[in-house]
């Protein structure tokens, strides 16, 4: 039908990858959260990148999903960020300068860190100048936080973004650590940190940092799973206050989609 | 490993052979070797002694469970039991499959399925993994869970994974190295490699762990106990499988290499000093979840005809049962091996971890591969399934061992068993009524059955694949107890699963019958307490007992097993699925300790509507308290008497039609006003009482809520109960603690009427535990912030 | 053949190494009073044909963390302690981070090891504290190593 074949152009320019690779495990709810802020999203094995078999160029939103990618061995996200340094080339830069947008969540954002995708100064997409180590207890904590917006306007993602996202954490590894007072310094003048833990600090990151972007603000690393809260019946505060239907997650995802919309 | 030769030997003298050799077979199985191997006139070979050994052990053929038991009770009344589990657990289950219309498939598949909504099924298993924990904590339970996990992946055609649960039975924390016997590893240090060998796996693997349990008792400081379950979802259709012969055989996951072997047979003998160190594995859940991608994958596109896991006896077991009804034929050189040098017999049994084995017709094989290697899992065609109905495994060109499918799998004697039941000489304890019941309350919540696990739970991932709606932390500061987890699979949709459990093996010392009836009721009012109601609920037996060919012991099993046919028909609650574990025994020195025998029930309830969950934290200020059920003078193997010193007498028995009544009426309570605001629900928090009783049920709902209460125990719903202390510690069944909306206090009592209920106070501003005696006077006034704090000290390492 | 030792820069906390100290003086109080440090590193052995540029590469990109992490080829990357214990897995036990370095060396230089090429990870704790050698075996049994999955080797620092 005519209609169909204009919703299926119409949903192409909404593609979404969600990368994966041996030990990725939060693809299914990534893949609901991207669905629910109007993308099309696609499930993608990093080797068929590799392989050529899919082309990065079809995305307008790469998404780094989270788990525990090559079990976390050496160290968490390193497995992968080093294939996506070291196997696809320019690929990713060359989609950051696109103008497309890139989110990492947990392990995503680990492996962005490591890959040196975020920060991302100067536009060099290959340096590792921060990192996200042990949490100070010395092991995987699951618990639920108060996520704050502390950006000024540089990140697209959270431009005009609610000032909290209740959503948990699950992490061994998510001490963000900058590579030097300088880069921490920079990071703040720049308006590249972008969420801080509201109230307690979970796993003693400096300067309670949870989530960085890059200089164009089109690439998001976050530690927190806010696409664990799609759905408020999902939100443990959800037996003691009324909550409304849609969980506060989805939000970062929908800015996503209004970005990518306004692109065209 | 030199051949063993049976044919002109005594069975007697076999069986101390086998035992070196560690096929653990006993007497009647090597007559029947030997006869069998007579007709064809020749000796066996390693190969088929292993295959045989794996195939008739305990752990795979429930041999315990479906002999014959000359049974004597207490009464010395006679009586032959011929196959225990179809004589109770299955024969519930069949007398209630006619009433419940949402069986799928029960005792025959890897996990039990019922009916969940209209695209697919449900379905669950719970695993032990004991004597490998007591040798290397870590690695037991890695790979127990990895085992339970693979037991879904092979559920009909391959059920998604979507919750783990986990329950652990420890020694005692604070035991003194010189108290330590020998060869044993210390159970503090047993308790954290199995909580981080969960832990490692199950989060790597990405399925939240979600419900449990953790208990401590001397007995199981030489045998530790790791229950895994796991529960997954899948297409309806695809709940059925068979290998066809033609179907080449194919290997997915992990090479194969020493790892773990004769851990079936093992699961045959009892621990001692000395054990053979190839048993122990560690897991590698990456692997697993590479291969569990892909695999949901190939069904979907239909590749494969039948799957099941490799786990206890290897490729023989799965190979073996695929092929039961056909034949099949392997050829073990096209196995990929780990390392080279490996015979025949070792291929063949060995445990390696993350394998399964697919039925795939010749034409899906080359696409099938592909889609795997393109994840980087191997897949490769070690045999095919024929219809001569035989198991012939073949090595490098030779004929390494060839058996006839039905001598395999029906050709075990079966054990003739005796067994015998005798009360146990317990008097209940006399003492007088203690003054300060506040502090023997905190004696009770820092218990370390009772006291706080969240040291442990959270580790765990409760969040992954986005679907917990009720986590097993609640509460303000998500600190309270929850009573069962609540999964919501898919996101479109509001129905999901409830998953809960039930263990209390102090009463078992006493009463075996009514420790089976009190984990069942646990467990279902655990789903209630939730709200979640019994009209679809299913559930799951596994008993972990001392030694079968002890009387007493067998005769516990027995009473046990009865109670479950009795209550199960009765709830209407049908079992799905079970497993066994025996010879939880340890000797040193002469002397064998064995543990208590314990029977953990796992309840897997459909929901409608997760909307209709409660949460067991109080809620709101000025809320009318209500206790529903009937508080008896039942102290008996609780923990009050055990601060005591004593065990008692009077266990906590069960009258189902009460049960169910209230039951039902606290489920249509909860179901008022679910996906409104919380304030037009009529319930707004409820928990049950078990360990501890009412006394650590209210502390419990009053600190995960931040709120405090006022209670008199004068309007109690009670019998018999004429003392503080056992109103308030009285571990008696069937019992909820609900906190009503105060606006809806008629709609709750209408729909409890006819039900022993009974609005015994109120919730209180933060701060205090008040509780009025029955004498009218102030027994309890106790800040709930130190109550909470007696609770969390004790565990938080 | 070579082996790279991964640990932490001076100045970063060693959280696993203070989580095992951690765990050594509450869970074995007695004989465990002398341990002023434990430091823990991360020891690869690597059974392949590489050139010493090549094992510097695979240290430097993949197996440290330039953050937090120091390395060291062929040799320790941190001296001056009064014990060591390696900890090694069992020929045969799975080695999961074994396993994850191969693929990780393969991505980085570009080329499939050989079959017979092999990988090894090793656990390391230094001790710094006033501890005989039988103690220090002492707590090796009890809380570094499974017998039935791994084995130690306890040697004494030059420091000692």
């Amino acid at each position: 039908m005519e209609g169909d074949a204009e919703l299926v152009k119409i949903m192409a320019e909404f593609k979404a990858m969600v990368l994966k690779t041996a030990g990725t495990n939060c693809d299914f709810e990534t893949a609901e959260a991207l669905r629910l802020a109007g993308f099309s999203p696609e499930t993608m094995h990093v080797n068929e990148l590799i392989r050529g078999g899919k082309n990065l160029r079809d995305y307008r939103f790469l998404v780094l999903p989270g788990g525990f990618s090559h079990g976390d061995y050496i160290a968490s996200g390193k497995i992968l960020a080093n294939k996506l340094k070291y196997r696809l080339g320019e690929d990713v830069p060359r989609f950051i300068e696109e103008g497309n947008l890139v989110l990492g969540i947990c392990n995503g954002f680990q492996t962005l860190v490591k890959a040196g995708l975020l920060p991302g100064f100067d536009g060099n997409y290959k340096r590792q100048d921060v990192t996200l180590t042990f949490n100070d207890s010395g092991h995987f904590q699951d618990e639920w936080i108060e996520l704050k917006n502390v950006n000024k306007g540089r990140c697209v993602f959270s431009k005009g973004l609610r000032k909290t996202i209740h959503c948990p954490i699950n992490h061994g590894e998510g001490k963000f650590i900058p590579g030097s007072r300088k880069v921490l310094a920079r990071l703040h003048e720049q308006d590249q940190v972008v969420f801080k833990y509201a109230g307690r600090n979970p796993n003693g990151s400096l300067d309670d940092i949870a989530g960085i972007c890059d200089e164009t603000g089109r690439v998001l690393g976050l530690m927190p799973h806010c696409e664990k809260n799609l759905f408020s019946v999902n939100d443990p505060r959800s037996t003691r206050l009324d909550l409304p239907v849609e969980g506060e997650g989805t939000a970062i995802f929908r800015k996503a989609f209004e970005f990518v919309k306004k692109r065209k | 490993m030199p051949e063993l030769r049976v044919l002109d030997r005594k069975p007697a003298d076999l069986v101390r052979l086998g035992k070196e050799a560690q096929l653990h077979l006993n007497e009647g199985e090597f007559a029947a070797i030997q006869k069998y191997f007579e007709r064809l006139g020749r000796e066996p070979t390693q190969l088929e002694l292993e295959t045989i050994a794996q195939t008739w052990s305990e752990h795979c053929k429930h041999k315990v469970f479906n002999g014959v038991i000359e049974y004597v009770d207490e009464r010395g009344h006679k009586e032959i039991i011929d196959n225990l589990f179809k004589r109770t657990i299955r024969k519930a289950t069949e007398r209630v499959a006619g009433e419940v219309g949402w069986l799928v498939s029960v005792f025959k598949d890897n996990a039990g399925i019922i009916a969940f909504n209209s695209s697919h099924h449900a379905c669950m298993k719970v695993e032990t993994h004991n004597h490998p924990s007591a040798l290397d904590p870590y690695g037991g339970a890695n790979t127990g869970l990895g085992g339970v996990i693979r037991d879904v992946l092979g559920c009909g055609l391959g059920a998604k994974p979507v919750a783990n649960t986990d329950v652990f039975c420890f020694g005692l924390p604070d035991l003194a190295y010189k108290d330590l016997p020998s060869g044993v590893l210390h159970p503090k240090r047993i308790a954290k490699g199995v909580r981080e060998g969960v832990r490692d796996y199950g989060n790597r693997i990405g399925i939240p762990t979600v419900n449990g349990a953790i208990l401590f008792d001397a007995r199981y400081t030489c045998n530790p106990l790791v229950y895994c379950g796991t529960v997954g979802v899948l297409p309806k259709g695809m709940e059925s499988k068979q290998a066809r012969p033609g179907d080449k055989i194919v290997a997915i996951g992990g090479r194969t290499g020493r790892d773990g072997i004769h851990g079936a047979t093992f699961s045959s003998a009892e621990l001692d000093e000395s054990v053979s160190t190839s048993v122990v594995q560690i897991g590698n859940a990456i692997e697993e979840k590479k291969f569990l991608d892909v695999l949901l994958k190939a069904r979907d596109l239909r590749l494969y005809s039948s799957l099941t896991d490799c786990g206890a006896g290897g490729f023989s077991s799965a190979v073996g049962e695929m092929g039961a009804d056909c034949g099949a034929r392997v050829d073990l050189e096209k196995a990929p091996l780990k390392y080279a040098g490996m015979q025949s017999w070792e291929i063949w049994v060995s445990e390696s971890q993350e394998r399964m084995v697919l039925a795939v017709p010749p034409g899906n094989v080359e696409r099938l591969v592909k889609l795997f290697a393109d994840e980087d899992v191997e897949a490769s065609v070690i045999g095919e399934f024929t219809d001569d109905r035989l198991l012939s495994v073949h090595h490098g060109g030779q004929l390494a061992g060839q058996l006839d499918m039905a001598f395999l799998h029906r050709g075990n004697p079966r054990l003739e068993q005796k067994a015998s039941w005798k009360p146990k000489p317990f008097e209940e304890p006399v003492f007088s009524e203690p003054k300060n019941l506040g502090s023997l309350l905190k004696r009770l919540l820092a218990a370390p059955n009772i006291a706080s696990k969240e040291t442990t739970i959270r580790q765990y991932d409760h969040e992954v694949q986005g679907g917990s709606v009720l986590k097993p932390l609640v509460g303000a500061d998500l600190d309270g107890p929850g009573d069962a987890a609540i999964m919501r699979p898919f996101f479109d949709g509001w129905a999901g699963l409830a998953v809960s459990n039930g263990i209390n093996p102090l009463y078992g010392d006493i009463d075996p019958y009514w420790m089976a009836a009190s984990a069942i009721d646990e467990a279902l009012r655990n789903l209630v307490a939730v709200g979640c109601s019994l009209e679809r609920v299913a559930l799951l037996d596994n008993f972990c007992w001392g030694n079968p060919k002890d009387e007493a012991k067998l005769g516990e099993l027995v009473r046990a097993a009865k109670a479950c046919h009795d209550v199960a028909v009765a709830f209407k609650t049908p079992f799905i699925s079970g497993k066994d574990s025996f010879h939880n025994e340890y000797t040193v020195g002469g002397k064998t300790v064995s543990i208590p025998s314990t029977l953990l029930i796992s309840a897997l309830g459909v929901m409608g509507d997760v909307r209709q969950r409660v949460s067991m934290d109080f809620k709101q200020k000025g809320n009318p308290l209500y206790v529903v059920g009937k508080t008896f003078q039942e102290l008996g193997g609780s923990h009050y008497y055990r601060l005591q010193g004593a065990v008692g007498r009077s266990v906590p028995r069960l009258v189902v039609a009460r049960a169910r009544k209230q039951y039902a009426g606290l489920a249509k309570a909860a179901a008022i006003g679910v996906g409104k605001k919380n304030r037009d629900r009529v319930v707004r928090a409820m928990h049950d009482c078990s360990e501890g009783g009412l006394g650590v049920a209210l502390a419990e709902m009053a600190f995960a809520g931040g709120l405090g209460c006022e209670i008199d125990l004068r309007k109690l719903p009670r019998e018999g109960v004429e003392r503080n202390d056992y109103a308030l510690f009285s571990e008696s069944n069937a019992r909820h603690l609900v906190e009503v909306n105060k606006s809806k206090r008629t709609a709750f009592e209408r729909l409890l009427r006819g039900t022993d209920f009974a609005c015994i106070g109120r919730v209180t501003g933060p701060g205090r535990l008040v509780v009025k005696g029955l004498q009218g006077e102030t027994v309890l006034d106790e800040d709930g912030k130190a109550l909470k704090k007696a609770w969390k000290g004790t565990l938080n390492w | 053949m070579h082996f790279v030792e991964v640990g932490c820069k001076p100045g970063v906390r060693d959280v696993l190494g203070q989580a095992v100290k951690a765990r050594l003086e509450e869970d074995l109080s007695a004989g465990v009073k002398g341990l002023r440090r434990v430091a823990f590193i991360d020891v690869y052995r690597l059974e392949c044909l590489l050139s010493p540029q090549e094992a510097e590469r695979i240290g430097a990109e993949l197996l440290r963390d330039p953050i937090t992490q120091v390395f060291a080829v062929d040799q320790p990357v941190e001296g001056g302690f009064d014990w060591s214990v390696t900890v090694s897995l069992h020929q045969n036990v799975t080695d999961n981070v074994g396993i994850a370095a191969r693929e990780g060396i393969e991505d980085l230089l570009g080329r499939k090891l050989d079959e017979g090429e092999r990988l090894h990870y090793d656990r390391k704790y230094l001790f710094w504290g006033d501890l005989t050698e039988a103690q220090v075996r002492d707590l090796a049994g009890k809380a570094l190593a499974n017998d039935f999955l791994e084995h130690c080797r306890v040697e004494r620092g030059s420091h000692a």
